[in-house]
């Protein structure tokens, strides 16, 4: 056989000058040879490097004669297959010794340092692994990672999660166009199909050439305090065909010409977010646009009462899909006229901003007993009250709330009422914690926030850091949990220099049911007041997880 | 209590108590699914192991043997990479490949919390890092053709993490 023939094509030359490497010979060291090209006809030849008849001949004598000279490529191309398999398979891997031509393989058993040689470097992880340790770093680190070799920037770039973290932003100020710089650095650059995008004070003045090529693979999209016109605005969310999630901060930037009609319906979006309303009329236009909506937030002040009527309109309109509904909790108006659409199936309210009465809050609860999550912070209610919101509210888990501190309960006694709730996040004002002798069986999280700043009920006056009434005797706070699992004790109170501000509790005692400490993941504590000093009394802490604490002042100079 | 064996890629074999060797999914589901019987005496082979790591693994199942069930999966925790505890950290400062070898092997196995725990680590030799410091520490070839280093280069500028 002539030499440098190719088996295949029977073609001698190299075309087009290409390099003779582009030629692989078999290993068998028979002679024959293949065009890069051609090689991948023959499927043996191409994942084992012998042509048919060196194939049958031997498999291992390849580390022998001329076949040596060509091993390089050999390697490359079963360290490829082997990552193939190894992506097929991921998890079941392949017995590495396999692919040894060496003569490792003689050795019974091979010792550890052959078989670690072998197994190589990190190269060798399954892509799960990979995208395992991927997800632990943030996106600059994660765009870092794509530039390390071609595996890690296909993993990134295949792996959905990590691909959400690599939200796609510009510069704040950047004016976009339809043919500006960074659009042209993003549109010429290598494929990233970006799932999220967040814009921050951008100036939109141009999409129509740029948007839909990144639109359309967005779920996510949040644009803060941009520069953009109404119409340009629908004109991009028309492109945007997947996206679940939208979240407008609007303000003065949001701007309007005309009022636009609307001509389609995003029938994907559920989660929506429109803060800071300038001109009512947005809310007619997304009344529209979204069919399908399960959560609407609307956070930001200046209310006035066409707000409230659109605003009304608008969930009105969206009863049937809609599950979570966070809101201000002024005007109380708004709520009454919430409580009154008695189909909506809601699951979670959150009020931001402002506080909701207990009358307002306890119709809500009657009219919604499908709610799980109550995240008030701001509310006061009673604990009679809340005793009420509990047997309303079966299914209740998360409740963020504030005791009102008129009320001083010497247990908790409406958590009775509540035996589903996971989540508890408590502000009193100083002395109204008290647990009593409280048994729960699902509370996974506690948290009690002493908030003297806002306790106008016990605080003289507004500057002053005696804000803690005077106690007649120690609060008690004693629990029994089964599954609490985070506990969190702090004091808003911001006069951590004051000696007498802070969240004082002179016995605490949790325990489980057997007499033994629950697991606790985490334990915060800000200030706090302990006496003897908490650290020196960690062990006894952790074990029984019982806290003492003594007037704040003895405490902290003990605490040095 | 009962005690089952492992045969390691070496055939090396393990006596291995029942408890400690049921961290391993892998093996739970053999027990407990397939119902392979710990008593017959078999050893259980666990061909893509070898002796040494398995060693290593079973000094680590043993000490976490006790461990209550890992909290359900919120974003928060998997993301946080400081919180390996100091006898983990002691556990896993060996040189990298028998780490990735362990990680391999813990894949295989199926053991979560110490898949979990080497991800951080190798996250962590991962973090504060450059491209070309990562490729060294793991001794990576920079494959890409010319130019798409560059490409990527700029794109990257469009998803950093901003405030």
């Amino acid at each position: 056989m002539a030499p440098n023939l190719c088996t295949i094509c029977h073609d001698y030359d190299e075309r087009f000058g290409r390099p003779a490497s582009s030629k692989v010979f078999c290993v068998g060291g028979c002679g024959r040879c293949y065009h890069k090209r051609c090689m991948r006809k023959v499927v043996h030849f191409h994942d084992t490097g012998f042509c048919v008849n060196c194939r049958q001949e031997t498999s291992s004598s390849v580390a022998s004669g001329r076949g040596q000279i060509r091993l390089e490529t050999l390697m490359d191309r079963l360290k490829r297959l082997e990552a193939k398999l190894d992506a097929g398979f991921a998890g079941r891997l392949p017995s590495r010794n396999h692919a040894t031509t060496s003569n490792e393989l003689s050795k019974n058993p091979p010792a550890y340092d052959s078989v670690v040689k072998d197994a190589g470097g990190p190269s060798k992880f399954p892509p799960k692994v990979w995208t395992n340790i991927f997800q632990k770093l943030n996106a600059t680190q994660l765009a870092n990672a794509r530039l390390v070799c071609r595996r890690w920037n296909q993993i990134i770039g295949h792996s959905p999660t990590l691909v959400d973290k690599l939200v796609l932003n510009f510069p704040r100020g950047t004016v976009l166009t339809n043919n500006c710089a960074p659009i042209q650095t993003l549109t010429s650059s290598t494929k990233l199909r970006h799932t999220r995008a967040t814009f921050k004070e951008l100036t939109i003045v141009g999409a129509a050439t740029w948007w839909p090529s990144i639109g359309k693979n967005l779920h996510t999209l949040t644009l803060v305090n941009c520069k953009v016109s109404i119409d340009m605005l629908l004109e991009m969310l028309k492109a945007t065909t997947a996206l679940k999630r939208l979240s407008l901060t609007c303000g003065e930037n949001l701007f309007f010409r005309t009022l636009p009609e609307v001509t389609f319906t995003m029938q994907y979006l559920e989660h929506l977010t429109l803060a800071n309303i300038r001109h009512v009329e947005i809310l007619d236009i997304f009344k529209q646009i979204c069919p399908l909506l399960k959560t609407l937030k609307l956070p930001g002040e200046n209310r006035n009462d066409e707000f409230v009527v659109a605003a009304i309109r608008f969930i009105w309109a969206a009863q049937n899909t809609l599950e979570e509904l966070e809101l201000a909790g002024e005007p109380g108006e708004l709520w009454d006229r919430i409580s009154e659409a008695i189909g909506m199936q809601l699951r979670r309210v959150k009020v931001v901003a402002g506080a909701l009465d207990e009358m307002r809050l306890a119709r809500l609860c009657e009219t919604f007993p499908t709610v799980e999550g109550l995240m008030t912070p701001t509310s006061r209610v009673a604990d009679k009250v809340l005793t009420t919101i509990g047997a309303n509210l079966c299914k209740l888990k998360y409740l963020d709330i504030t005791l009102s501190s008129s009320d001083s309960p010497d247990d908790l006694s409406f958590l009775k009422s509540m035996p589903e709730l996971r989540t508890l996040a408590l502000r009193c004002a100083f002395p109204a914690v008290g647990f009593g002798n409280l048994k729960h069986a699902n509370l996974e999280s506690l948290s009690l926030v002493a908030s003297n700043r806002n306790s106008t009920l016990t605080a003289p006056g507004p500057k002053s850091t005696h804000a803690i009434s005077p106690r007649s005797a120690p609060p008690t706070l004693e629990a029994t949990v089964y599954s609490l699992n985070e506990l969190s004790l702090r004091s808003d109170d911001a006069s951590a220099d004051s000696l007498v501000g802070g969240l004082e509790i002179c016995y605490f005692t949790i325990t489980a049911p057997n007499g033994a400490a629950p697991e606790l993941a985490s334990m915060t504590f800000k200030i706090c007041h302990f006496h003897p000093p908490l650290l020196a009394y960690q062990p006894y802490i952790w074990n029984y997880l019982t806290i003492y604490a003594l007037p704040p002042k003895t405490a902290l100079e003990e605490m040095g | 209590m009962s005690t089952i064996k492992l045969e390691t890629s070496d055939g090396v074999k393990f006596t291995v108590k029942t408890q400690v060797a049921k961290c391993s999914g892998t093996i739970r589901t053999m027990l407990e699914d397939i119902g392979i019987n710990p008593q017959d005496g078999e050893a259980i082979p666990l061909s893509n192991v070898h002796s040494t790591i398995l060693q290593k693994i079973l000094v680590w199942a043993e000490h976490h043997v006790d461990d209550p069930e890992p909290p359900r999966d919120d974003a928060d925790a998997a993301k946080r990479t400081d919180d390996i505890c100091s006898w983990d950290e002691d556990f896993l400062k060996v040189d990298q490949r028998t780490l990735f070898d362990v990680m391999l092997a813990a894949n295989y196995l199926d053991m979560k919390q110490l898949i979990a725990v080497c991800c951080k680590t190798v996250a962590n030799m991962i973090k504060g890092k450059t491209a070309d410091q990562i490729r060294k520490t793991f001794n990576i070839e920079n494959d890409f053709p010319p130019g798409d280093e560059d490409k990527i280069r700029l794109r990257n500028q469009f998803c950093e993490e901003r405030r």
